[in-house]
């Protein structure tokens, strides 16, 4: 085991990785407004019938 | 600040599990949603016992890595302290967060009770019925006007009936006056279609996208599985239409998704209609049945066959997730966005107008309302839904919900349903042990795109 390979990721730095590396696969921005912090490309908002609760 | 002597400890509620070479680690409590973790942080991860500190484990690392240097050891347990997955001296979370004012106005505009279908399970009275334009220009001045005053600051409009396309002269030309009054209200807005897609033609597909809607297409099934349930007034099923609007939609470029509502007479091919959504690359929801006055046949099907055929379609998934998060829309009511106390808006940010000009506190009571679009504020309308007709209570006052892991993404499911089959607002979902069954699966799939797509590695030995 090497140590100095110990890793992790969640979807925060996932979209700031892609952000930089992979824009261009994930077609057009969107916003998504269940989680306004969030305009990458890779967010793709579900509209549903129901309302989400914040 | 991490020293030598600092002790980790683990959230309480912390979910792992092992998937594939990788640890998913996940903190129901936390907004950072899903971690996962490489080979070797899962070592230094599963060490952390509240009570062993941080020099103790990189004793412990330094018997399988003799190289290993403390600051490594340092930086990999501040990476997992900003992913909230462990915390030094005191938990960093607060609950208050949980508590937070709503930003997010939504709206069921419920432009028209007309409809080309008579899909078996609905909710709404068909009728001619359909909103005047003067009421519906003067509904959304007015909803701006007080999601503004009471400190709101996006809007979401769903255009619903019926079938909403059916208005979309109308709609268009409401957009164009939302928008306008948006921007100098400085109101965000944001508008969605909800249509049966039957009447989404190249032409509508291309204004839809001139005019950057969104729709959300309901679909139930590849062929018979969505023709046992989506129907014409003649009995004629509506697949072939469905299929040819989606593919105009594709064609045309609009953002859209589909919605499955599952009973027993579509759910053993779901696994199928994933497979078909996934290869085209369409994102889409599955929600569960919900019994209605209207519909007379029973249309729940078993706990068991649910869990078994959800579990298929979420191997298919697994096995090629696409590359956006999906997972949110996977399980019914069951939302992983960030930690929340109410299943869903209802008193809280949601707002149904009826065609009439009457607020109602959920699309699926149609004929209760609340009060009108006159009323002096209509968001102190909306709250006062936690009224006879529907309560939607915290979580919190739910009571077998209260030691649940799961509290905060399920909140214990739809009142509506809750008390229609256990006669109680405060009790659990009678869905829930599938959502407990299938919880797992679902951050899985989350955990498998953020190691398809997240360029985390696995390190040879």
């Amino acid at each position: 085991m090497n140590f100095k390979n110990a890793n992790l990721i969640n979807g925060k730095n996932l979209k700031e990785k892609n952000l930089k590396t992979k824009e261009e696969n994930y077609g057009e921005e969107k916003n998504c407004l269940c989680q306004s912090n969030l305009t990458y490309k890779q967010e793709i908002y579900t509209d549903c019938a129901c309302s989400h609760s914040e | 600040m991490i020293a030598w002597q600092s002790t980790p400890f683990l959230y309480t509620d912390t979910f792992t599990q092992k998937v594939e070479d990788y640890l998913l680690v996940y903190n129901p409590l936390s907004e950072k949603g899903i971690t996962v973790l490489n080979k070797e942080a899962y070592f230094l991860f599963n060490l952390v016992d509240g009570k062993q500190t941080v020099w103790q484990i990189f004793e412990e690392a330094k018997k399988v890595d003799p190289n290993v240097d403390f600051n490594q050891i340092k930086k990999i347990f501040l990476d997992f302290e900003e992913a909230e997955i462990v915390y030094f001296d005191k938990p960093k979370i607060k609950k208050t967060n949980l508590l937070k004012k709503p930003k997010k106005l939504e709206v069921w505009f419920h432009i028209t009770n007309q409809c080309n279908l008579r899909c078996t399970y609905c909710y709404v009275w068909k009728t001619t019925e359909k909103m005047n334009f003067e009421l519906a220009k003067k509904s959304i001045k007015k909803i701006i006007d007080d999601a503004k005053k009471n400190g709101f600051k996006k809007i979401l409009f769903k255009f619903a009936g019926g079938e909403s396309i059916l208005e979309l002269k109308n709609i268009l030309n409401l957009v164009d006056f939302a928008r306008e009054l948006g921007k100098n209200k400085e109101m965000e807005l944001d508008f969605v279609l909800l249509s049966n897609g039957v009447l989404i033609s190249k032409k509508v597909a291309k204004i839809l996208k001139e005019k950057d809607l969104r729709v959300a297409v309901s679909l139930d099934g590849l062929e018979k599985y969505n023709d046992l349930q989506r129907v014409f007034p003649s009995g004629l099923g509506s697949f072939k239409f469905v299929e040819q609007g989606i593919e105009n939609l594709l064609k045309a470029k609009v953002h859209f998704n589909i919605t499955v509502t599952i009973t027993k007479k579509n759910v053993e091919n779901i696994p199928e209609l994933t497979s078909y959504l996934l290869k085209r690359n369409i994102p889409f929801a599955f929600n569960f049945y919900r019994e209605n006055p209207y519909v007379s046949e029973e249309l729940e099907g078993d706990d068991k066959k649910l869990v078994f055929f959800l579990k298929k379609a979420y191997q298919i998934i697994y096995n090629n997730p696409p590359p956006y998060r999906i997972i949110d829309g996977l399980l019914d009511r069951v939302s992983f966005r960030k930690p929340h106390l109410y299943t869903c808006g209802v008193g809280q940010n949601y707002i149904v107008l009826k065609h009439d000009g009457k607020i109602v506190p959920c699309q699926m009571l149609l004929d209760k309302p609340i009060g009108s679009i006159d009323d002096k504020d209509v968001i102190n309308t909306m709250k006062k839904t936690n009224s006879k007709s529907l309560k939607n209570l915290s979580v919190s006052k739910k009571s077998p919900c209260r030691q649940c892991q799961w509290r905060y993404i399920c909140c214990g499911g739809c009142p509506l349903l809750t008390f229609s089959q256990k006669g109680g607002y405060t009790l659990n979902s009678p869905y829930c042990a599938v959502y407990k069954a299938l919880i797992p699966e679902v951050l899985k799939i989350e955990a498998k795109r953020l190691i398809k797509y997240g360029g985390i590695t696995v390190n040879p030995q």
